[in-house]
Order: C-alpha cells, then structure tokens, then sequence
C-alpha cells in the first residue's frame, strides 16, 4: 500500500499500532515508519516486512520485541524482517518473499521462503506480506538502520569462543554457565551471539546468566546470518565485542550458532581477523567422537581449544572418552558455574596458547 | 594531597562506624563491616576471616583504625557455627564457602560503591587455612594476604586438595585442580605470614597426625616450613616469591596479642593514601 492520503495513513498506524512487532524488530524505533510499499517480491535480508498470518503452522507463537511469546492468531497483523534461515532441526529457507504468502522461518520473527525442513517439523507458518515498511524519505526501513555503531576498536581484555559440534549441542548452556561463573568470579562479563537467526531464548538465557551486557547479530543489523557476506559477518562480531568493551567488560563470551562445518561460523573461525581476536574457544558436543573432530577441526583452523563442554558431559563414560581423545579438560555446566573452574578455564588467556593435543 | 590537605580532609569527615549485614536467606552470608568516614572506592576492601572462636566482630574493630586512615573498608564475615562448621576447608556449610565469600563481596561492593575486583585478605588461625586455600582458587581477586597462625597449610605440590594442591577425592576432586592449575598466579600474590612467638602450643584445635611430620609440630614451625615451600614452589615455576615470615613479639595463638603494637594490621595493609568521599550506603 503506498500512501495516497490522510485515510491510507490512518489505516498504516492503526495497522502498526495493533500489530504484534517480532523480537528481531526491536532495535528499530516505531516512529521512523512513515509509509508502507507494496513490491514485497524485492525484498533483502533485514527489510521490515507488515505481514498478516493466514495460517498458524508450526511456529504458533512469535516472540516480541517487548521480550515475551505471544500466540498466533489467523488474521494477526505482524512486523517481522525478512531473512533467510539455517536450522538443522526446523527449517531451511532464504530471504525471499513471494506476493501472496511467505513463511515465518523463525519464531524470533524470520520472514522468508522455506527451503527444505526437518522430518519432525510441521509446515511453518504462512504469512501473507502487506509490504515493506519504509521511512520518510521513502526507503525500506532496514534493521541495519538500527545496527550498533561500526566497530571502536575498545575491545575487551579477553574473548573467548563457544563453538560446537552442531545444533542442540549444548553450546547456550555452556556459554551461560561461564557468563554465570565469570561474573561470581568478580569478571564483568558479556555475552555474545556471533550468529544464528534472532531469537530470545539465548538472549534470556545470557541475561539469566548475570551477563554485564548481553548482544547478538540482530544488534549488528542482521535478522539471520545465513547467507551473509564474510565481510559482513566479521565486521558485526567486531562490533559486538567492541560494544562489549565500551559497556566495560572484562570477557566477552561469544557463541556461534550450528556447528563449525556451518558456512557462516565456518567462515568466520577461518577468517584471520577473527582468529586474532580470539582468545580461546569452548568446544560442545553430544559424544565423545564428535568432540575429538570438533576440537580437532577448530585447533586445526588456528584457534586455541581451553576445553570440552556439551551435552556429553552428562556422560561420565562419554566424557572420559573424549578427555583421553582429546588430552583435553571437560567442564559440564555445572562446574562451569563454579567461579573457581570458570576463572582457571580462563586465566592466562591473553598470554600462554598452549596447543591442543588429539589423538591418533 | 598534602598533609594539610589530609588534615582538613579528616576533620569534615563523617565519624568511622561498624555496622552488621545480617546474612540472607538460603545459604548467604553475614558481615561486620567497618566504614570509614572517608571511603576510597578505589582502594582493595580488607576481608579479614575469623578463627574458630568465630570474633568477626572484633576483627572488623581492630582493624578498623588503620583501615579508616587508608579509606579502606573492612569486611569480616561471619561463618557461624551452625552453618559453617568447617569453613576453614571451604566445604562443610550449606555451599561452598568461598562461593558465599564471593557473593558477599559482590553486594557489599554494590551497597558501598567500593571496588571489589581486588581484595587484601587476611586470615587468622581457621580463617588463615580459609584465606590461603581461597587465594589458591581464586588468586586474581587477591592484592595481597596475610595469614596469621594458621593451624596448617595447603602444600603447593601435588597431594590431593586440601593437603596439597593436587586432585583431590569426592567434592575436593574439582577443588585440587582448579588451585593446581592456578598455582603459579598463587605464587606471584604479595603474602604475608605472620605466627604469634609464643605460638608453640599444641593446643586441641591443632591438627595432628601425619602432617607433624611433613609441617612441624607447632604453628610456628608449620608457618616457617609453609614460607619455605612456597618459595620453593615459586623457583620450580621461575617465579620470584613476594612471601615473608613476621613472628610477632608477645603473642602466643591469641589474635588480640597479635594484633598489639600495629604490626600485624600494617602487614594486612600495607600503605595506601586516603583520597576518599563521604560513605553513603546505596540502600534504597
């Protein structure tokens, strides 16, 4: 709908107004939406999406910017962005709208065309798309528009990396945990998410955790980092850690969402920038060949492994396996958020590198 | 600051006063603490852990005087009998009690707006083995400590926790190898041991058994051996030990005798020049 005149505009702000506005819109400031285009089919990654649920699927609830689920209801008007997303155990799909219906790719509020999903999940939501929300000048609102400030270089004293095996790992628990440990320890501590699609769960669960200063990739402009530029990438986790470091903070923990064969978080753990800002990485898995592999790979992209974590550390069997695979410590969550172990996992980071030794 | 300045500064501050924080429900922790009329956020609180005769409150008192000069606030928390039986080991209470530490240290330094990251610690007797063993896990938030009569020690080799700083069994399992890993940042902390000279009792609170032989018969002898294997400990790590050994004239195992003359509190404080403000509490 673009708009003509004073009943048009009505009819946009009493839309906005009753819409239910996603979690991955809420850095984006309501009064800068002016107008509404209805080329929806030219869409890119970010742009504000006014849609209309036509049929509750398997995402039934989205989450809100005001940090909350809220349930679907046939004929709800919501403002979501579009993106593409990567998810092993939901859906796979990109950054394109179709005129009549789009899916909810993401409960966060990922708007796109689904792909491929898993055998266990329903068809996801379908979304009819009204428009783009644009501002004054007539531009698609972005939620780049919002992003935080390109990087500062006021990083903090240590980064440390939590990476994984694949989705379901167990790598929030792992990075919570330490966030927890850190911060009993006396370390003010961020929490990060390098990458992945918006979402509040982890971004709940890193504020639970007692983080200093919680971010993600959202705060960097982006509603998914699938199928984003390298440069892109590197350039938001810059960001975020600087933003870490001007809010203070002593660490920044970061996770990367999937595994580390994942494009994006593959990509990003190759890149050399990125590697030099590292400190560290955590390594989180289900069973003790995936962390022997796991760890292996990452060590072998230049990063320094501090540990074991993940789903296998309910294991005693599973977790002497890998720690006689690997040579390496296994921290469960539990001791994780001891701040003793979460201070030892830690200390030393910006100086000794010691490598990591797998087995034959 | 000149001394003038210093002068004019103490006679507009607020009186000196010790208040009690009573410990919070569920396992938390109560405190003495000793506020200066003039508060230097900056400086490292003095944490000073009471023996088994539990006087937090004295200690707070005692060394309130040269830690109000310094604008150093003094917390003595309180490990009641009840709860903490066995402090001095860490386990033994409703948590871990150098976890509890922690968490009160993180308050304190909210309600106060006082840097905590940064602790001088001071123990004596149960609450020297205390003090030690939590600088061993937790040696980044130390400035300095000073233990004082200390009954016995954690050994920096590889006996299992708490004898030394090696694996140790059950609930100690995590504790060994957290200190050994973390023992060469132990050995790089500005210690201070001090023993009453007359601490040659073998009274009943003292350990028995094995460790005579391994760390002598007495407090003083244990404090001696102790200063030696840890400058030990700190060569076979190519560190230079910052430990000293003070036997303090008078004083048998008696924190009072020990605490006469000034000795024992310069040595849990060394110099630090007042450049404080006015304490106010951030209690809503």
């Amino acid at each position: 709908m673009t708009i003509k005149n004073q009943n048009d505009e009505r009819a946009l702000t009493q839309g906005l107004r009753h819409a239910k506005w996603a979690f991955s819109t809420r850095r984006v400031s309501r009064d800068s939406v002016a107008g509404l285009r209805a080329e929806v089919a030219a869409a890119v990654s970010g742009d504000l999406v006014l849609g209309r649920v036509e049929r509750p699927g398997s995402h039934r609830r989205l989450q809100l910017a005001e940090g909350r689920y809220s349930e679907l209801y046939e004929g709800d008007l919501v403002v979501v962005a579009c993106g593409a997303r990567y998810a092993s155990d939901q859906f796979e799909g990109l950054a394109r709208l179709g005129e009549g219906a789009a899916d909810l790719l993401a409960g966060g509020g990922c708007i796109g065309t689904m792909r491929f999903r898993h055998a266990r999940m329903k068809a996801p939501t379908t979304l009819v798309p009204l428009g783009l929300l644009t501002n004054q000048a007539g531009e698609v609102v972005n939620l780049a528009d919002f992003a935080l400030p390109p990087s500062t270089g006021s990083r903090p004293p240590s980064v440390i990396g939590i990476v994984g095996a694949s989705m379901n790992s167990g790598k929030t628990s792992a990075a919570a945990a330490l966030v927890h440990g850190l911060q009993a320890a006396g370390f003010r501590t961020a929490a990060l998410k390098a990458t992945g699609t918006s979402a509040f769960g982890d971004w709940w669960a890193y504020h639970d955790a007692g983080a200093r200063f919680v971010a993600d990739f959202t705060d960097a402009g982006m509603v998914s980092t699938y199928l984003q530029p390298p440069g892109r990438l590197r350039d938001a986790v810059f960001a975020l850690v600087d933003a870490a470091g001007t809010a203070g903070c002593d660490f920044a923990v970061v996770e990367f969402a999937d595994g580390v064969l994942q494009t994006e978080t593959h990509a990003l753990l190759a890149d050399a920038a990125v590697a030099r800002l590292f400190d560290g990485f955590l390594f989180a898995a289900a069973d003790g060949l995936a962390a022997a592999g796991g760890a292996g790979a990452v060590s072998g992209l230049g990063h320094v492994v501090l540990g074991l974590t993940g789903l296998m550390t309910a294991s005693p069997l599973i977790t002497g396996e890998a720690a006689r695979a690997t040579g390496l410590p296994v921290y469960s969550r539990e001791s994780l958020c001891d701040p003793a172990v979460a201070a030892s996992v830690v200390q030393g980071r910006s100086r000794a590198k010691p490598g990591l030794r797998v087995a034959a | 600051m000149s001394e003038s300045d210093q002068s004019s500064l103490n006679a507009n501050a607020p009186a000196d006063r010790i208040e009690y924080l009573p410990p919070v429900m569920g396992g938390g922790l109560g405190a003495w603490v000793a506020i200066p009329g003039r508060l230097a956020s900056t400086v490292p609180p003095l944490v000073a852990i009471h023996g088994i005769g539990r006087d937090a409150c004295s200690q707070a008192r005692m060394f309130m005087p040269r830690a109000a000069a310094q604008g150093r606030l003094v917390i003595a928390p309180l490990f009641d009998e009840a709860c903490w039986r066995r402090y001095q080991q860490l386990h033994g209470g409703p948590r871990r009690a150098d976890v509890a530490l922690l968490e009160l240290i993180g308050w304190i330094g909210e309600l106060w707006s006082v840097d905590v990251r940064r602790l001088a610690l001071f123990g004596y007797s149960g609450g020297a083995q205390f003090a030690h063993r939590f600088a061993m896990l937790h040696p980044h938030r130390i400035a300095n400590l000073c233990v004082c009569a200390s009954g016995w020690y954690t050994w920096p080799d590889q006996t299992p926790f708490p004898g030394g700083v090696g694996p140790g069994l059950g609930r100690n399992a995590m504790l060994g190898e957290v200190a050994g890993r973390r023992l060469a940042e132990f050995l790089r902390i500005p210690i201070e041991v001090a023993v009453g000279i007359e601490d040659q009792e073998r009274d009943a609170s003292l350990r028995r058994g094995a460790i005579d032989a391994q760390q002598g018969w007495n407090r003083r002898v244990r404090a001696a051996r102790w200063v030696q294997a840890v400058r030990a400990a700190a060569r076979r790590h190519g560190l230079d030990a910052s430990i000293r050994i003070t036997e303090l004239p008078g004083a048998g195992h008696d924190f009072r005798q020990c605490m006469r003359g000034g000795n024992l509190a310069r040595l849990a404080m060394p110099g630090a020049r007042i450049t404080g403000r006015a304490a106010t509490a951030n209690v809503s």
